[in-house]
C-alpha cells in the first residue's frame, strides 16, 4: 500500500516471569517479530485467542507498553524516539477503546469530566467551550448531553462503551485501537456499538486497528486480517479471501469454531486438541504444530519454523503446507 | 446512608461539638481546685454530675476539657500518619521494584515492634514531653498500617484500564496520581484514618495513664482515669468518668469507621 | 408422555433498593427425556435466576414467589424437605456453571471435589468412587487422569477446568444437566471442544439438557428446542430448524439480525433500538413493545399471553394473532 498511516515492524515485546527464587525467570514472549501496517481510513483486524499476543501488541503499538525492539511509525513519526513530553503530546493522534466497560472508566469521575480531560490536557478548550464540547461528542456516540453529569455505576455495558468512545475522540485522533470493544456487550448492543464505530469511521476518516477474537464480529468491521497465534503472525490478508480460503491451519480451525446461527448450515468442526500453550515454553519448530490438525504435517514442522511468506496475491501465511490448506476449511 | 452510618456520624458529630465548645459547656474551671477541706472525692451530685476527685476538681468539666485534649491530640496524629502512609504506600505502590522493597522492609520493622512500646522506648527517652512532641511521635510512630493498605490498593488501581485510558489520553504523572489513583484508593485511607483515631484515643489514654502523656494539671482522660486509680473501690467514679469517655469516643469511631467502609466499598464499580 | 422436568409459573423476585426487581416472571416450560433445550436470551432476561431456580440455589434477597412449580420426575422440588432436595442436587439434576475459575473451590484437588460429589450421594468405598473420578476425568478429555487427581484448579487451563466441572457434574449420572452459559468464558477454539464434548456425553448418557446461552449459534449446534426469554419472560418457543427459519417474534428476529455471521455474503448487522429495561420496572403491557418495529395499540394496553402458532410453536405477540400486521 502506498504510505500507509501505521507501520509496525518487526515489534518485539518480552515478559519475565519469575519462576522462583533458585530458578531463573522465565521468558514469555508476548510479541515475538510482528510487521503490519495500516492504510489511512482503513480497518485492520488483529485476531486471535488468549496467549496470542494481541492485546500486547495493541498497548505497544500505542507506546502504553515499552516495546523491546522494533519500529512504530504513525503518520511520519517514529513514536519509539519520543520523549516524554513529545509522546504525550502526540498522543492526541492516537487513541484506545478499551474491552472491559467497568474497567475502563474512573468510578470516581463524572462522564463528563472524564471526556473533556483530554480537551483541557491537550489545550483543546476549556470552560464552556469544553462543555459544549463534550455535548456534542456524547450525541456523536448515541447519548443524550445529560449523561455528562452520570457517574460510571449508573450507566449500562453499552452506554459506559458509548462514553469510552465519545472520550477516545475528544483530541480528534487519527488512529484508534480498539481492544476488543465488543466482546463484553450482548448481541443487540453489540451490533449498535458496531453500527456506530462504522458511522465514525465513516464521519471522521479514522483509522482502525481491531482487535478480536470473535471472527464474525470481526467480518463486520474490516476488510483485512492479521491472525495472531503465541506472539506470532500466522496468517494476513483480505478478510473475506481468507474466509473463503484460509492459508494456514490455525485459522482454517478458528474459522470453524465459530458458531452459526443457523441449525441447517451446521458443519463439522475443526477441534483442536488440548488447549493453546503457555507463550513461556515455545515448541520447537513451527509454533502451531503440536495441535496442527493438518494432513501434511510432517517431522518437518517440528524442526523449521516457517517463514511468513507471500503464498498469493496480496496474502501471507507462516505454514509449510500453505498451498494446500484451503481443502481443511469446512 | 445507612443506619450505622447516621449513627457514627451524629455520635463523632456530636464529640467534636463537645471538644469545641468545652469552655462553654463545662460547669467549672477543669484545673480549679474549688474546695480542698469538704470538696474531695465527691459523689455524682447535681452540682458535680460526675463527682469530684481528689483535688477537688469537677470531673464532668474535666472529663469535657479531656475531649479536646484528646480529640485534637489524636486528629492531629492521624493526620499526620495518614499523610506518611499515603506518601509511602503511593511511592511504594507505583514505583515498584526496589524503592517498593525497600519501603516494604521499613514497614515491617515498624510493623514488628508494638507500637506502645515503641512509643515508651521514645518518651522514656523524653522527661517531661509537650504535647506537641507527643503528638509528632504518635503520629510518626502511627503510619505503618496505612502505607500498606494504601499501597495494595494502589497496585490494585494501577492495572485497570481507566489508568491505561488516562495515559493513552496524554495525563502526564501527577495529574495521574491526584485525580485518578488517588481517588480510587481514598476508601481504605478514610477508613483507616477513622479507626485510627479511635485508636490514637486509647493509646493517649494509656499513655497518660502511665504518667508518660498529657502533662498534669491538664486534664486528659487517662490521666483522669490515672488520677482515680488509688481510690477505685472508694471513688470510683473518677476513673469510671475517665474510662467511660474513653469507651464512648472509641465506639463513636469505630462504628463511623464502619459505616464508612460500607457506604465506600458498594458504590465503586 | 408427561416431561421429566415440569415448570410452571415459576417467578423470582429480589428485593434491591430500587424496588422489586421481578427477574423471572411467571415462566413454563417442560423439558423432557434426553431433549436438549435452549434457554436463549441477553443479560437482564432472567435465564441464569431460571437456572439457580431450579435447584433452589437463590440466596436472599432473591425468593422464589409462592404459586411457583417445578415437578422433577413427578416430584414438587419447591416444596421438597431440606434432605430429599439434596439428593436430587447433582444425582437428579445437575449444572455447569459458567465461571470454571470460581465455580471449582481453590483449595481442594479436582480429585477431591469429584469424589466428594459422589460420596455425598451413594455410599461407595473410597477406592471405588476414586476408581470412578478417574474414569470421569478421561471421560472428559482429560490426559494423564490419575496424576490430574491431584492437580489444583490453578494449575489447570480454563477448558480444563470446565471439563472438570462437566466431570462434577456427570459423576452421579443425573436425568438432567443445566449448563448455564458453558462456554462464554473460555476461547472460541476450546469452546468448540467443550461443545463437543457436551453433545457427546449428553448423548452417551442419555441426558436431557438445558442450556443457557446468549449465542444463538451455539443453541444452533446443540439445541431441539428454543425457547427465547426476555424482560423476564418466555417470548418465543420453537423447534429450533423452525425458529431460525422463520421467527415469530419480532425480538426474535431482531436478534437474529443482530448477529454477525461468517456464513453467506457479507451483510452489517442490523441493530435493533433501545436497550432491555431494569427488572424493576418492566413495561406495561407488552413488554417488548417499546423497541417494536410493529407495535400498534393494542400492545401498549394488553399484554399477550403466549398465542399458539403452529405445531409446538409459540410467541408472545399479538402478531400471531393479527399477521397480516407483518408488513414485508
Amino acid at each position: 500500500m502506498s504510505d500507509p498511516l501505521v507501520v509496525v515492524r518487526d515489534l518485539v515485546r518480552h515478559f519475565d516471569v519469575p519462576q522462583g527464587p533458585f530458578r531463573a525467570p522465565a521468558r514469555l514472549r508476548a510479541v515475538d517479530g510482528v510487521s503490519l501496517a495500516i492504510a489511512e481510513g482503513e480497518t485492520l483486524a488483529l485476531v486471535g485467542e488468549s496467549g496470542s499476543g494481541k492485546t500486547t501488541l495493541g498497548r505497544c503499538v500505542l507506546r502504553l507498553i515499552e516495546p523491546d525492539a522494533g519500529t512504530v511509525t504513525i503518520d511520519g513519526v517514529d513514536v519509539r524516539a519520543l520523549d516524554r513530553r513529545a509522546l504525550r503530546a502526540f498522543r492526541r493522534r492516537m487513541q484506545v477503546v478499551f474491552q472491559d466497560p467497568y474497567g475502563s472508566l474512573n468510578p470516581r469521575m463524572r462522564v463528563g469530566t472524564a471526556i473533556r480531560e483530554p480537551l483541557e490536557i491537550h489545550g483543546l478548550a476549556r470552560g464552556r467551550e469544553a462543555d459544549a464540547r463534550v455535548a456534542r461528542l456524547l450525541e456523536e456516540v448515541g447519548l443524550d448531553a445529560s449523561f455528562a453529569a452520570r457517574r460510571p455505576h449508573e450507566l449500562s455495558g453499552g452506554q459506559r462503551q458509548r462514553v469510552g468512545i465519545a472520550r477516545a475522540l475528544a483530541p480528534e485522533p487519527r488512529f484508534l485501537v480498539l481492544d476488543e470493544p465488543v466482546s463484553a456487550l450482548d448481541v443487540s448492543v453489540q451490533a449498535q456499538v458496531l453500527t456506530l464505530l462504522r458511522e465514525l469511521q465513516d464521519r471522521r476518516g479514522l483509522t482502525y486497528l481491531f482487535i478480536a477474537h470473535d471472527l464474525a464480529v470481526v467480518r463486520q468491521m474490516a476488510a483485512r486480517l492479521t491472525v495472531m497465534y503465541l506472539g506470532r503472525i500466522v496468517e494476513e490478508g483480505p478478510a473475506e479471501a481468507i474466509y473463503r480460503a484460509p492459508k494456514h491451519p490455525y485459522t482454517a480451525a478458528l474459522l470453524s469454531a465459530v458458531p452459526v446461527p443457523d441449525p441447517d448450515g451446521q458443519r463439522a468442526r475443526i477441534v483442536l486438541p488440548g488447549d493453546p500453550p503457555s507463550p513461556v515454553t515455545l515448541p520447537p519448530g513451527c509454533v502451531f504444530h503440536p495441535r496442527c490438525p493438518h494432513p501434511l504435517k510432517d517431522d518437518r514442522c517440528r524442526t523449521d519454523i516457517p517463514a511468513l511468506r507471500e503464498v498469493d496475491e496480496g496474502r501471507r501465511s507462516a505454514c509449510h503446507y500453505a498451498e494446500q490448506t484451503t481443502p481443511l476449511a469446512p | 446512608m445507612s443506619r450505622r452510618l447516621r449513627l457514627g456520624t451524629a455520635l463523632v458529630g456530636a464529640l467534636v461539638v463537645v471538644a469545641i465548645f468545652a469552655p462553654a459547656l463545662a460547669p467549672y474551671d477543669p484545673i480549679a481546685q474549688l474546695d480542698l477541706m469538704d470538696g474531695r472525692n465527691l459523689p455524682p451530685s447535681g452540682a458535680h454530675p460526675l463527682g469530684t476527685d481528689l483535688y477537688s476538681r469537677d470531673l464532668l468539666s474535666r472529663v469535657l476539657h479531656g475531649a479536646r485534649v484528646s480529640l485534637t491530640i489524636a486528629t492531629i496524629a492521624v493526620v499526620l500518619s495518614i499523610t506518611l502512609g499515603t506518601v509511602v504506600g503511593l511511592t511504594a505502590g507505583l514505583t515498584g521494584g526496589w524503592v517498593d522493597a525497600a519501603l516494604m522492609r521499613a514497614v515491617d520493622a515498624g510493623l514488628a515492634i508494638p507500637r506502645i512500646f515503641l512509643l515508651l522506648a521514645v518518651l522514656a527517652l523524653w522527661e517531661g514531653i509537650s504535647v506537641l512532641a507527643l503528638v509528632l511521635v504518635l503520629g510518626l510512630t502511627g503510619w505503618f498500617g496505612t502505607s500498606r493498605l494504601v499501597r495494595a490498593e494502589v497496585q490494585s488501581v494501577r492495572g485497570r484500564d481507566f489508568i491505561a485510558a488516562a495515559c493513552a489520553a496524554g495525563v502526564g504523572p501527577l495529574r495521574l496520581v491526584l485525580r485518578h489513583v488517588l481517588p480510587n484508593t481514598a476508601a481504605p485511607i478514610i477508613v483507616s484514618a477513622t479507626l485510627g483515631v479511635g485508636y490514637v484515643i486509647l493509646v493517649e489514654a494509656g499513655l497518660s495513664y502511665l504518667g508518660m502523656g498529657v502533662p498534669p494539671p491538664l486534664p486528659s482522660w487517662g490521666n483522669i482515669i490515672r488520677d482515680g486509680h488509688p481510690f477505685l473501690v472508694l471513688a470510683p467514679w473518677i476513673s469510671a468518668a475517665g474510662g467511660g469517655a474513653v469507651v464512648l469516643t472509641v465506639m463513636a469511631f469505630t462504628v463511623l469507621g464502619d459505616g464508612l467502609q460500607e457506604w465506600l466499598d458498594p458504590r465503586r464499580a | 408422555m408427561s416431561a421429566l422436568l415440569q415448570v410452571r409459573h415459576l417467578t423470582t423476585t429480589f428485593d434491591t433498593a430500587a424496588g422489586v426487581a421481578r427477574a423471572v416472571d411467571d415462566v413454563s416450560f417442560d423439558l423432557h427425556e434426553r431433549e436438549t433445550l435452549a434457554l436463549v436470551g441477553e443479560s437482564g432476561c432472567g435465564k441464569s435466576v431460571t437456572a439457580l431456580s431450579l435447584l433452589r440455589l437463590v440466596e436472599p434477597p432473591g425468593q422464589i414467589v409462592h404459586g411457583s412449580s417445578i415437578r422433577f420426575g413427578g416430584r414438587e422440588l419447591l416444596t421438597l424437605p431440606p434432605e430429599d432436595l439434596r439428593q436430587v442436587r447433582g444425582a437428579g439434576i445437575a449444572i455447569v456453571f459458567q465461571e470454571p475459575g470460581t465455580s471449582l473451590n481453590p483449595v481442594l484437588t479436582v480429585g477431591l471435589q469429584i469424589t466428594e460429589t459422589i460420596h455425598a450421594h451413594e455410599r461407595v468405598p473410597k477406592r471405588e468412587a476414586r476408581e470412578r473420578a478417574v474414569e470421569l476425568l478421561r471421560l472428559v478429555g482429560i490426559a494423564d487422569a490419575p496424576q490430574r487427581m491431584r492437580s489444583y484448579p490453578h494449575e489447570l487451563s480454563g477448558g480444563m477446568r470446565q471439563r472438570v466441572m462437566i466431570a462434577i457434574a456427570l459423576s452421579c449420572r443425573p436425568k438432567v444437566l443445566i449448563a448455564d452459559e458453558p462456554t462464554t468464558a473460555l476461547d472460541v477454539t476450546v469452546q468448540a471442544q467443550i461443545l463437543e464434548l457436551l453433545a457427546e456425553l449428553r448423548d452417551r448418557f442419555a441426558m436431557a439438557m438445558l442450556l443457557i446461552t446468549h449465542n444463538l449459534g451455539i443453541a444452533a449446534g446443540i439445541a431441539d428446542r428454543i425457547a427465547v426469554m426476555y424482560a423476564g419472560r418466555i417470548v418465543e418457543t420453537a423447534p429450533t430448524g423452525a425458529l431460525f427459519r422463520e421467527p415469530l417474534h419480532p425480538y426474535t428476529a431482531g436478534l437474529l439480525r443482530a448477529a454477525p455471521r461468517l456464513d453467506g455474503p457479507a451483510r452489517p448487522v442490523a441493530a435493533s433500538p433501545g436497550s432491555v429495561p431494569p427488572a424493576t420496572a418492566w413495561p406495561p403491557a407488552c413488554r417488548f413493545h417499546p423497541r417494536c418495529p410493529y407495535a400498534w395499540d393494542r400492545c401498549r394496553t394488553d399484554e399477550p399471553s403466549l398465542l399458539d402458532g403452529g405445531p409446538a410453536r409459540e410467541a408472545r405477540c399479538w402478531l400471531v394473532a393479527e399477521p397480516l400486521r407483518r408488513k414485508a
